[in-house]
């Protein structure tokens, strides 16, 4: 199978977990033609492939022109990580206006001559073409890209029956202390413990599963959301990652959800790390779009 | 008391997804302050179906389970959950 890789704007993080993939990337590269991989081989126009893995989102007209010439020439196109499945972390860049992200990286009054004009809007990339398969992951786990590839090249896109990381999370839940709401940089987590329940804000019941929740309970880390919201976050009645995390958290803390909102300081880094971008997230707000990013502490972007 | 068969429940609980975060327990509206709840504290926290003849389908506990834990069957299939976008329907029947 003729097998390529394309980057949009991202941070190429998810094309080297091919490269972590240890033993099967020798299979990989060995029983599959690979015509266009721009980390591996010097080849500048893509051809004719039978499976794209498009890793990355569309950030300003260039990367719109190459997302459509790779939807042409690919017969299967797999959307491969969290930005290219629901926009990932570039999808925060929604809540600043263009001038200031330019004044916060490079100072006052940088201009980039020749630069392509952005999006105003940041959308996953199954909003501009049609996508046959996710396989969402900031980077996606290694096994899990592993196992997608076998099914993949032997001529099934496959889809999974996913749950969420709560499902595979190994800790128990403790009886609850109502401490308030606590953060890692000021208190230490229970080890095996729900961290929920504990009063971190963890977002592991809303994300789709697949990592085997190695952050919650190998690490003692609240889940980020990487793998980007669980089907039932995306269908009604739910489509409410803030909501509902407040829900939960107002339940193990013991706090009124308005004393929460007020201590919780980012709440858009907080609930939509990785998927702000999603318009299915957006669209049953009040207002909107506009209206959602201004209430997560936006500059109002038109 | 006879023992119920509770296998012939309609409820299914997977105790290797269950966290025993006992939120099944609170959102039940036939459980908390019940005379037959659906759901009764079993080992280790974890939640057993006690009398699924009390339950009346309103499929809370399923909705609400953060692990994904419980299903709920239900005869009329079609008219369980409200349609979603087409778009989030494609999405999820094609992801990993």
């Amino acid at each position: 199978m003729r097998v390529a890789v394309l980057s949009l704007s991202s941070c190429l993080g998810c094309q080297y977990v091919l490269l972590s993939m240890e033993e099967y990337f020798y299979t990989f590269i060995g029983e599959n033609a690979i015509p266009y991989a721009p980390f591996l081989l010097d080849q500048k126009e893509l051809p004719e492939v039978d499976l794209l893995l498009l890793e990355g989102t569309v950030r300003h007209g260039d990367d719109f022109r190459r997302l459509r010439e790779a939807r042409q020439k690919a017969d299967k196109l797999v959307a491969l990580g969290t930005c290219a499945c629901f926009g990932g972390v570039p999808g925060l860049a929604d809540l600043l206006t263009e001038e200031r992200m330019m004044r916060m990286r490079y100072g006052e009054g940088a201009v980039i001559e020749g630069a392509p004009q952005g999006v105003k809007r940041l959308l996953p990339v199954d909003a501009y073409v049609s996508v046959d398969a996710f396989l969402p992951g900031c980077p996606p786990p290694e096994d899990l890209l592993q196992g997608f590839l076998k099914l993949a090249l032997s001529g099934t896109l496959p889809s999974r029956l996913g749950a969420t990381v709560c499902s595979e999370c190994g800790v128990t839940s403790p009886p609850r202390t109502r401490e308030g709401l606590r953060r890692l940089l000021s208190s230490v987590p229970e080890a095996g413990k729900c961290l929920l329940e504990q009063g971190f804000i963890c977002m592991g019941p809303l994300t789709r599963d697949g990592c085997n929740a190695l952050c919650p309970s190998s690490y003692g880390v609240p889940c980020g959301g990487c793998r980007g919201p669980c089907d039932e976050a995306l269908l009604p009645p739910f489509q409410d990652l803030k909501g509902e995390t407040l829900r939960r958290m107002e339940r193990a803390t013991g706090e009124r959800k308005e004393v929460l909102e007020r201590e919780i300081k980012d709440t858009a880094h907080s609930f939509f790390r990785y998927c702000l971008a999603e318009p299915l997230l957006r669209r049953r707000r009040p207002g909107g779009t506009a209206t959602l990013l201004r209430r997560l502490g936006g500059e109002g972007r038109r | 008391m006879e023992d119920k068969d509770l296998t012939a429940s309609h409820i299914r609980v997977d105790e290797e997804r269950c966290v025993a975060c006992r939120e099944c327990m609170e959102i039940c509206p036939q459980t908390r302050g019940a005379q037959y709840p659906v759901y009764e504290w079993g080992e280790e926290g974890m939640p057993q179906v006690a009398n699924p003849e009390s339950c009346i389908r309103c499929l809370s506990c399923e909705l609400g389970c953060r692990a994904r834990a419980i299903t709920v069957e239900v005869e009329d299939d079609g008219s369980r959950r409200p349609d979603g976008d087409p778009r989030a329907e494609m999405k999820c029947r094609a992801i990993f």
